[in-house]
């Protein structure tokens, strides 16, 4: 039993955790502005009960244990003796971020160092202590570990055994103890005392009228002769009695010391508690120096999210009814594919004089591609999630930074309920993270300067997730300053991004916070300022193929939007041919394609080509250039151009023709391929041929290069 | 045919390591994510003869579902064990009154957990 490998169920266990995790911190955070919503603080409690239940049924014992105390203080709560104090939920929630890395470093497998826990067992325990006497945790530990080594000595027990007469109805039946008691020890003599059974008419036979008399020989102590009882002590009247009562064992050199007096248990127990750490070791030593020891540290941890992030992704879980509808889908398909045997073989019944008609065959062919369609959509929708899960986590932010930046902030969310792709959704967290930090850094006004202005005291943060055609649209919208149009040009200007004479529309100039390097921030503060700009915002959701907006108002406020495509996985696309290869262009960028005239191709500057189009210049990239392959046309006024938007403006793409509109199904080109920035995957076309999806993007900026 | 031992939990680690540690034992296993499932499946059928079952869940906690279980005739002596954490005492005492055989202190291991159930699940 001991060989079991309960690594396959630590994944199950992260991810029930991370959830419960999730619960627990939202629900804390709620808990604060509702402290009277007695279900909500059930659901804490269970999580909060599930995570110490599951870890430790894992082995994960420390885990188990710290998560105990939360447990105790929760159910505090639930009994009414203490109240969600902010200084308590501040506690709980520092638990469980501590739980949080305790979890994540079961899931990169690395060894987490509970001695940090020391000191909010410390916190909570005083929150306990609060209420009543605290049995600190640590003494019903040593008192459950350390059981004494059995000495081979054998004793002799008597033991009266009275039990209840409604035993049976608790579902224990008596013969159990009694051959559990066979286990620890000899039986030498059994009395079954029979003085009880009443007479035939009284008699009811699912009523237990016996008691017993042992003489039991063991070398076990008294206590583990009581556990093979501990079903039955409620209710039952037991006596254990030493025959010969014998001093309770004194195995480790620790209890020697305690009986000579030299030292008290509590020295013991410190003694056992004080081992250093490793690296404290090392450095007292000399073999190495704080600094080794704190950069090694800092590598564990990078190694540790590292692999906690590929063990998380791996798995996805998934709505029943989501997976019910698919299994309806496919049972369809199976009705399909009888339907078209039986065209078969009723065909071949007829010895060949009925044709299946092109009818007939439409009739089926129109009820796949129907199934097929359903059965697309229905799987896609397995990968969704709402984004609510990642929302919640932003409230633990904007609550944490309102307090260090002395700001009054309410975070108001909208369409939880919106859902993305899950890879998209994992790759958002951090730009939307970035965006609220700035909001609440640089956007919104301390609260005096709020009054002044005529503003409310507390600002208001909205997060709002919303679908609109083939897209979700994610904004986060403040009250604060907006964007100040003239420092950002004079920051521009300074930094030599742009030249002063140059005039912008403003939607220009607010896009110039997007180039990198970039910062409004006159300081560079704990929030922000890390060199972590909107450029690597933008450069993420564009990764998605999604797009940033600003929208501002002096005074009025910020708002950032974020616009996403629903999946990554499956696209409309135009196929176009260069050469030999197909290419996808994703339909999202594309606005138009035409082939222009000859006259419409210019060269301006130096060497910048441009077309002409209906009167507006714009950038041609001749897409054979970029992806280095012989083209069948080598110019516009040949071939075609097709035009795509992107954030930085309208660009020409070059190809030989145009094959047609299709949906693709992006697939990953693998580890073997080299990242290239102008390919955003591979596909598989209707022929059988494989095409690369084109990143515009990536093959805007290798074009203008 | 196997000795079916019915899990109640609304935790799928937990369900997931019983019903692995027990089936790896040759038991079989039915499970029910809280009580209220739990009694479905039973009404529905399902046979068992041994009960283990968390007690905080959603729905119908452990004691309701001990309680209600008790009540079916065929179920009047079947072993029930509850899971439960040492700081539940009160709730030890009240899944004994509304007929509980025994508990299971979380957190346990693979061992205790067969201890328990070999005890009770005997044939």
């Amino acid at each position: 039993m001991k060989t079991m490998d309960f690594k396959k169920l630590h994944s199950i266990f992260i991810e029930e955790s991370q959830e419960r995790l999730a619960e627990l911190e939202s629900g804390l955070l709620q808990l604060e502005r509702t402290p009277d919503d007695k279900e909500l603080l059930n659901t804490i409690f269970r999580a909060a009960h599930t995570i110490k239940g599951s870890s430790g049924t894992l082995g994960l014992k420390d885990i188990s244990k710290f998560t105990h105390n939360m447990e105790e203080i929760l159910d505090l709560m639930r009994e009414g003796r203490l109240s969600p104090h902010k200084e308590i939920i501040n506690t709980l929630l520092d638990s469980t971020d501590l739980i949080k890395e305790m979890v994540e470093s079961v899931a990169s497998d690395t060894v987490f160092d509970f001695t940090r826990c020391n000191s909010l067992v410390e916190r909570m325990e005083e929150i306990r202590a609060g209420d009543r006497q605290v049995i600190p945790i640590i003494d019903q530990d040593i008192k459950g570990l350390k059981t004494t080594p059995a000495s081979s000595e054998l004793r002799t027990f008597r033991i009266i055994f009275i039990p209840p007469q409604d035993l049976f109805k608790r579902g224990i039946d008596p013969a159990i103890i009694l051959d559990d008691l066979k286990k620890i020890g000899t039986v030498a003599n059994i009395n079954a005392d029979t003085n009880n059974i009443p007479p035939l008419k009284d008699f009811n036979p699912e009523n237990l009228y016996l008691k017993w008399d042992i003489c039991f020989k063991t070398d076990k102590d008294e206590e583990e002769i009581r556990k093979v009882f501990e079903f039955v002590e409620d209710g039952s009247k037991i006596k254990i009695i030493p025959a010969s009562s014998t001093q309770k064992d004194m195995p480790l050199i620790g209890k020697m010391l305690v009986e000579e007096g030299v030292v008290s248990p509590k020295d013991i127990e410190e003694a056992l508690r004080a081992q250093k750490k490793l690296g404290e070791i090392l450095v007292e030593q000399g073999k190495a120096t704080p600094l080794q020891i704190e950069k090694v540290l800092k590598k564990q941890e990078g190694i540790k999210s590292e692999s906690f992030k590929s063990s998380v992704s791996s798995t996805i879980r998934v709505d029943l009814e989501k997976l019910d509808r698919l299994i309806n889908i496919v049972g369809e398909m199976v009705i399909i594919n009888s339907m078209f045997q039986q065209l078969v073989s009723d065909k071949q019944e007829t010895a060949g004089d009925a044709k299946i008609t092109v009818e007939q065959l439409n009739a089926i062919f129109s009820q796949l591609t129907r199934v097929s369609k359903d059965i697309q959509e229905n799987t896609m929708s397995l990968r969704m999630l709402p984004v609510g899960d990642v929302f919640r986590r932003f409230d633990r932010l904007v609550r944490e930074l309102s307090v260090s930046e002395n700001k009054k902030i309410q975070l108001v969310m909208s369409g939880e309920e919106t859902e993305l792709d899950k890879g998209v959704l994992e790759k958002i967290t951090d730009p939307l993270v970035h965006l609220i930090r700035n909001s609440i850094d640089h956007g919104i006004e301390a609260p005096k300067e709020r009054l002044l202005k005529g503003k409310t005291e507390t600002a208001i943060i909205h997060l709002t997730a919303y679908q609109l055609g083939n897209s979700v649209y994610i904004d986060v919208e403040d009250d604060g300053r907006g964007l100040n149009k003239e420092k950002i040009l004079e920051k521009a200007v300074s930094r030599g991004i742009i030249n002063g004479n140059k005039e912008l529309t403003d939607e220009e100039i607010y896009n110039l916070i997007f180039l990198p390097g970039f910062s409004t921030a006159d300081r560079v503060t704990d929030v922000s300022g890390r060199g972590v700009g909107m450029d690597v915002v933008k450069r993420n959701i564009e990764s998605l193929n999604g797009s940033v907006f600003i929208r501002t108002r002096h005074d009025a406020g910020t708002t950032i939007s974020i616009k996403l495509p629903l999946t990554l996985a499956i696209i409309d696309g135009i196929t176009v041919l260069i050469g030999n290869e197909t290419f996808v262009v994703p339909m999202a960028s594309v606005v138009e394609s035409i082939r222009p005239r000859k006259e419409d191709v210019q060269t301006i500057a130096e060497k910048e080509e441009v077309v002409n189009v209906r009167g507006e210049f714009i950038p041609l990239i001749r897409l054979y250039e970029t992806m280095n392959i012989m083209p069948g046309k080598k110019e516009p006024w040949d071939g075609i151009v097709v035009i795509v938007g992107t954030e930085n403006g309208k660009y020409c793409l070059m190809a030989d023709e145009i094959l047609g509109q299709q949906q693709v199904v992006i697939k990953n080109l693998g580890r073997a391929m080299p990242k290239v920035s102008s390919v955003a995957g591979g596909t598989i076309l209707g022929n059988g041929m494989v095409a690369l999806v084109l990143d515009v993007h990536g093959v805007v900026e290798k074009g203008i290069k | 045919m196997a000795t079916t031992i019915l899990i109640v939990d609304d935790s799928i680690s937990m369900r997931q390591m019983v019903n692995f540690v027990l089936t790896a034992s040759g038991y079989s296993v039915v499970q029910a994510v809280h009580g209220k499932d739990a009694l479905d499946k039973l009404n529905n059928g399902a046979k068992i003869d041994m009960v283990i079952t968390d007690l905080n869940m959603p729905e119908m906690d452990g004691i309701e579902f001990i309680k209600q279980f008790r009540r079916h005739p065929s179920y009047k002596f079947t072993p029930v064990v509850m899971l439960t954490t040492e700081s539940k005492d009160s709730k030890k005492q009240d899944g004994k009154q509304a007929g509980a055989s025994g508990w299971i202190v979380k957190p346990f291991t693979p061992e205790q957990l067969l201890d328990v159930v070999k005890k009770f699940a005997r044939r």
